[in-house]
């Protein structure tokens, strides 16, 4: 579970780019945070992650605060970045290696997990390669196959369609909707509301450092009296 | 035309990006900028070294030694410069990617990295040729037709060397394609042609002192040798040797033949580096391009385990310094060269030495008394041989926009401080081993714990100049770069390295005459400087711990 209370994060003195937003990321959800382009949406899970100083509030993650535990909060959640471009120069297999040491992954699961994902995402091949020979789409997938290998408790993906192909992004949704049933956190930032509207259970949408809208798809018809798609919705609420 | 200008603007961004030289909004010289400031001080040293050489040859009747002397050393150093340059810009600089798509002729391309190193290089002369030269001309009183020619042999000598340098560089790098690691490959043929140009400077030094023992009186006749000297040596470099007798200007038809003579050959090499290249250059770029699917098959006994966390960190640090060749050029080429010389100085100086303390009868307890001026002298020769690791002070600019993975990863960020540490402290340590030895087999009789102390003065000053740099690097990160020479070649954090090396040699200076009038032990001095080090890194450490949030902001 994720808890945002009272969060604040002002880049210059008199612009905050975050203000004061409170959001509970349940157990078994899987909660998507829409936005335009800098609204924040970033920024807070940067926050989350322990990326960005937070000004002010808390961040909870399962229980643990990342301002005053931050080494055993950042166990708890896996993060898949918005840009893939990571330790080009390693081997893939390095890279996982790397990370399943990092969080303490026994040599047994690290081997089923990284044969189970590598085969699933079709790029048990290209493991013994160097990323920097990876195509974008390639990258993406070596990066959750990495966050995949420690079983996170709560899952935090910035923009994770992006550079996909169909059938990954087919087979990354499905993950994405086994761990939520599996009674764990995802949590997940997007632009594409198609993928959103059918995959959320519940949607946040936060404009100009503010959440304008949180709940259901169904919540969400029901508070604007419409039954739109969530991309006529979104653009409702975010319209200035 | 046209073209090629604007291309070679954009080449010339990418390659001087983020040193602030230029004030963005202005558009003037940023006089805060650390580079302008650090140039500014090596154009004035220059200017005043210079001119008191000239006025002294002057004096002697001997003024041309100066142009023989100085226009060699500034060609090997342009070398140096064209061969780093050279790789950097042609091959491990990424700016091709991104115009390789527009309707821009393989030539047009090609000529517009070719002006790109011509630009550097002609900064680099401005500082270093520009002014000297003319005070030669004040001083020696030449006329108007003297800074004509100055002008013209400034915009000449670095096309032709260039030129060549790039030659030689493509045909070796199209080689690659036959071989099926690149990178390794590239480092390699870097550090060739690198180990090439000191050979030459080794060759340049060894000529110009041999026979020079000190046994010549006569000033004129020590000038009238290495100006003999110097001017046999410009057969290393053709377009240096005429580009003196262009300035020495004793002979009107001789200036002319030989500035027909420097024409002739740049533009011989500069046609020939368009046709070499246009063959080799592009083909070569585009069949190495990063984008390929090998199918190699996975093995399973790939996968590893370790639980030794700090372990695994250290060597992805060292994997990413030895696997990326920018890095290695860098990092480790300059230590290689340290290594060589010191084999060069063992094999060659060290027996002369001990042959010429034998002949003067010096006492048999050897050259060298381990007393704290030697000590002194050793240990800041090893601040300045650190001064010259760029690992700490990179290592969290190199990880780039991969930095924020420090952040979000379950390692506490005060242990991560110490692991990017290390690198940079184990390389030094080698070093400085390997330098310690050369004084003690010198000096035949040593007090074994004055070694040891020094040994552990050196570690804690290595410890000290690593976490102070990562400390920095820290607080000034160069994290939006393009291709990974430019997080070494647009660190402006190096001049806290140089101060920390001015810092730690007065410390070392003032420690030294205080001691000597004292006339303490050695071993005691030594332990004092190690309290004094000790003490900057127990404060380091602590505010590290204290403050690591506040340390680590500014990666995000």
């Amino acid at each position: 579970m994720i808890e945002i209370n009272n969060l604040t994060k002002s880049y210059k003195k008199d612009k905050k780019v975050i203000d004061n937003i409170n959001l509970e990321i349940r157990n078994g959800e899987i909660f998507g945070f829409l936005g335009p382009n800098g609204a924040g949406k970033t920024t807070t899970i940067k926050m989350i992650t322990g990326i960005l100083e937070i000004d002010s509030g808390d961040i909870l993650i399962d229980g643990r605060s990342i301002i005053r535990e931050p080494t055993i909060a950042k166990k708890q959640f896996g993060l898949v970045p918005d840009n893939p471009d990571i330790f080009l120069n390693l081997k893939g297999i390095e890279y996982l290696n790397f990370l399943a040491d990092i969080y303490g992954i026994s040599k047994e699961k690290r081997i089923e997990r990284i044969i189970k994902f590598a085969k699933e995402f079709e790029i048990e091949n290209a493991l013994n390669d160097k990323i920097q020979s990876y195509s974008h789409g390639m990258r993406q997938k070596l990066v959750i196959i990495g966050v995949l290998l420690h079983n996170p408790q709560n899952w935090i993906l910035d923009e994770p369609m992006t550079g996909l192909d169909p059938k990954s992004s087919f087979y990354l949704k499905k993950l994405m909707k086994e761990y939520a049933k599996n009674g764990k956190t995802v949590f997940f930032s997007t632009h594409i509301l198609e993928v959103a509207e059918k995959l959320c259970d519940r949607v946040g949408i936060i404009d100009d450092g503010k959440i304008l809208f949180v709940g259901t798809y169904e919540d969400m018809k029901k508070e604007f009296k419409r039954n739109s798609s969530l991309e006529e919705l979104f653009m409702e609420i975010t319209k200035k | 035309m046209n073209k090629i200008i604007k291309l070679t603007k954009i080449f010339l961004c990418e390659t001087y990006q983020k040193t602030d030289i230029i004030n963005e909004r202005t558009g003037k010289i940023n006089k805060k900028s650390i580079f302008i400031w650090l140039i500014g001080i090596i154009f004035i040293a220059i200017i005043l070294i210079s001119q008191a050489v000239i006025k002294y040859l002057v004096k002697i009747n001997h003024p041309e030694i100066f142009l023989n002397v100085y226009l060699t050393f500034v060609t090997v150093l342009l070398s140096f410069q064209a061969v780093l340059l050279c790789v950097n810009v042609f091959y491990f600089s990424k700016d091709l990617e991104k115009v390789l798509h527009f309707p821009i002729k393989p030539l047009e391309l090609l000529i517009a990295k070719f002006n790109c190193l011509l630009f550097i290089s002609y900064i680099t002369e401005l500082i270093l040729m520009f002014v000297p030269l003319i005070l030669y001309g004040m001083l020696t009183q030449v006329g108007l037709l003297f800074y004509i020619y100055e002008l013209i042999v400034i915009v000449l000598l670095p096309i032709s060397l260039i030129g060549m340098i790039s030659i030689i560089m493509m045909f070796l790098m199209n080689l690659s394609r036959f071989v099926k690691n690149k990178e390794i490959f590239q480092i390699i043929i870097t550090c060739i042609l690198l180990i090439i140009m000191l050979g030459i400077e080794f060759i340049i030094i060894k000529d110009l002192t041999k026979k020079f023992n000190g046994d010549e009186n006569n000033q004129e006749e020590i000038s009238a040798y290495i100006d003999k000297k110097a001017e046999e040596l410009t057969k290393y470099f053709p377009t240096t040797k005429y580009s003196i007798n262009i300035l020495k200007n004793s002979n009107l038809t001789i200036s002319i033949i030989s500035l027909s003579k420097l024409l002739v050959i740049t533009m011989f090499i500069y046609m020939l580096f368009a046709l070499i290249g246009q063959k080799t250059y592009l083909k070569n770029i585009l069949k190495g391009t990063r984008y390929y699917k090998r199918k190699n098959k996975f093995d399973i006994k790939a996968i590893k385990e370790s639980k030794n966390i700090k372990k695994i960190y250290i060597e992805k640090e060292f994997k990413q310094i030895f696997r990326i060749p920018a890095f290695f050029i860098q990092y480790i080429f300059p230590i290689v060269i340290i290594f060589v010389t010191e084999i060069v100085l063992l094999i060659f100086i060290v027996p002369n030495l001990n042959e010429f303390m034998q002949k003067q009868g010096i006492d048999e307890k050897g050259l060298i008394n381990f007393d704290i001026q030697v000590v002194c002298f050793i240990v800041g020769f090893l601040q300045v041989i650190y001064s010259f690791s760029n690992i700490s002070l990179t290592s969290i600019s190199r990880e780039g926009k991969n930095a924020i993975f420090i952040k979000y990863i379950p390692i506490d960020l005060y242990k991560q401080f110490w692991y990017k540490s290390m690198p940079q402290i184990i390389i030094n340590f080698l070093t400085a081993i390997c330098l310690i030895i050369i004084p003690i087999i010198i000096a035949k009789n040593v007090n074994i714990l004055t070694v040891l102390l020094i040994v552990v003065l050196t570690f804690v000053m290595n410890i000290m100049n690593s976490i102070l740099m990562v400390l920095v690097d820290l607080k000034r990160p160069n994290l939006n770069w393009e291709a990974e020479y430019q997080v070494i070649k647009q660190n402006s954090n190096k001049i806290f390295q140089y101060i920390l090396t001015i810092i730690v040699v007065l410390i070392l200076m003032y420690g030294n005459s205080i001691f000597y009038e004292l006339n303490w032990n050695v071993n005691i001095c030594i332990v004092i400087f190690i309290i004094l080090f000790l003490t900057v890194i127990i404060l380091t450490d602590r505010y590290v711990n204290k403050n690591k949030n506040k340390i680590f902001r500014n990666i995000n």
